[in-house]
């Protein structure tokens, strides 16, 4: 399968590529690629070859893995963890659904945006907006060949603050399941990833799968 | 045993000059609160106030484009000074451009920053700038006003509802930011006859007819009777043990948890 993965650069995405380029073709996009959609669509085009079959998205700006209280945050800190991080999103699906004759999209982000995060209300809001943004893509472009699916991951698989919160928020909840470390929770991510990308998940659509050892259990 | 009433409580309301804004403000000022109303014309703010004043209401509006920081903030600043504190900010306005129809790939930069700079970074803006006084209110409250676009992803309104379900998400984390200042802050996700609905029917006829099917209660809501009722609880002291969660007003459409 011909896969573009955004965010491959750092920690949860390059650890998708590393894994997925073992069977399969991936190219790896950069951030400067999402800027706008032209870029987007250029990045994402067929390169000379076949046309790309799958985009994992797991690209977030560096800023929105930091920390802050929404009542102190300054204008440019709001827009490096929130609108910055749906302006890249956009601009994936747009592409996607432009340079691509089907596929399959899967969006991954941590699972702050399901129940709110103290410190990370901004980037919290950017990935329910998002999520929200794979519903809405999915049901538009189902009858178009597209499935859409978001991957809502424990924070201890990012970065920065929001990994170190993640920690002390870990401790809080009892898991569902046994305590799970970040190597066995990368692990469970890419798992995920392979079964949403593959043809075993040829009649899902839209949905959210929840990877962190069952602490948030949504709808 | 604290009453469903807002009397004695100042109230912040953004888009107050027309459709579901305009019944909030009725009800707000009929449950006995004082009104800051914020409108984008001028006329309509005049004509509300003048409607709530002549039934014994309390109101005065303010000329605001809730995109413009400075706007928001100079909003606050009036709600403080003209009635002495802030309890209740209830951020309700929104852009025309919000029930305009199109699918993801048809949509531009600028129409995005349109739908998000109304929904979402406005109501970051009336956060930050009204925490410190919903903090000295005591029992302060933030009612954003959300969409079942942002749960459920409407194909044809992707971007209104990725703001409002980014609202949504704002909200859970303010509320638990705020907490210990015992300010709540609460969504209400409506479904209600506005100009907005009226334009979507038009256009499509059918609409009626999926309402009747997919509605249990087989009707669009009424803004004032169905709709604002919500609303006022949220902004009320009887809903101060409630905070994060989303109060949805659709005839039964949606069902969550």
């Amino acid at each position: 399968m011909r896969i573009a993965i955004t965010g491959a650069e750092r920690a949860i995405g390059a650890l998708l590529a590393k894994d997925l380029a073992r069977d399969h073709d991936v190219r790896e996009i950069t951030p400067a690629q999402l800027e706008t959609r032209t870029a987007a669509e250029a990045a994402l085009g067929p390169d000379g070859g076949a046309p790309l079959e799958a985009i994992v998205h797991a690209y977030a700006p560096e800023a929105a893995y930091a920390g802050g209280i929404l009542s102190e945050m300054s204008d440019e800190e709001w827009d490096g963890r929130c609108e910055a991080v749906l302006r890249a999103t956009i601009h994936t699906l747009q592409a996607a659904r432009t340079v691509m004759p089907g596929g399959v999209v899967v969006v991954v982000l941590p699972n702050i945006g399901l129940a709110g995060q103290k410190g990370f209300g901004a980037y919290s809001a950017a990935c329910e907006a998002q999520r929200c943004l794979v519903k809405a893509c999915a049901r538009a472009w189902g009858r178009k060949g597209f499935r859409l699916h978001s991957i809502a991951a424990s924070p201890l698989l990012f970065e920065g603050d929001l990994a170190r919160d993640g920690e002390a928020v870990s401790a809080l909840l009892r898991a569902s399941l046994p305590t799970r470390d970040a190597a066995q929770l990368g692990q469970d991510l890419i798992d995920a990833a392979r079964f949403l990308l593959s043809d075993k998940a040829a009649g899902l659509t839209g949905s959210t799968l929840s990877v962190d050892a069952g602490r948030w259990m949504p709808l | 045993m604290t009453g469903i009433n807002c009397e004695g409580r100042t109230v912040l309301l953004t888009g107050a000059g027309s459709g579901l804004g305009r019944s909030l403000a009725h009800a707000l000022a009929e449950a006995g609160a004082e009104i800051l109303a914020t409108v984008r014309r001028p006329e309509t703010g005049v004509e509300v106030c003048e409607e709530i004043q002549a039934k014994g209401g309390r109101a005065s509006w303010l000329a605001c484009d809730v995109r413009r920081r400075e706007e928001v903030d100079a909003a606050v600043a009036a709600a403080v000074e003209r009635m002495g504190r802030l309890d209740v900010v209830i951020h309700n306005a929104t852009t025309p451009l919000s029930s305009h129809q199109a699918t993801l790939e048809k949509l531009d930069d600028e129409f995005w920053d349109e739908i998000v700079s109304t929904n979402l970074r406005a109501a970051f803006w009336f956060a930050r700038a009204a925490y410190p006084h919903l903090k000295a209110a005591g029992q302060g409250s933030l009612v954003l006003l959300t969409s079942g676009a942002g749960v459920e992803g409407v194909p044809a309104l992707a971007e209104y509802g990725a703001s409002k379900a980014g609202v949504r998400a704002l909200a859970k984390s303010l509320a638990q930011e705020w907490g210990p200042d015992q300010i709540v802050v609460n969504c209400v996700s409506p479904a209600a006859m506005t100009v907005a609905y009226e334009r979507v029917m038009e256009q499509d006829p059918s609409w009626a007819d999926h309402i009747r099917r997919t509605v249990p209660l087989g009707r669009v809501g009424d803004p004032l009777e169905d709709v604002a009722p919500a609303v006022v609880f949220l902004a009320s002291p009887a809903a101060r043990y409630i905070t994060g969660q989303t109060l949805v007003v659709t005839g039964g459409r949606t069902m969550l948890l």
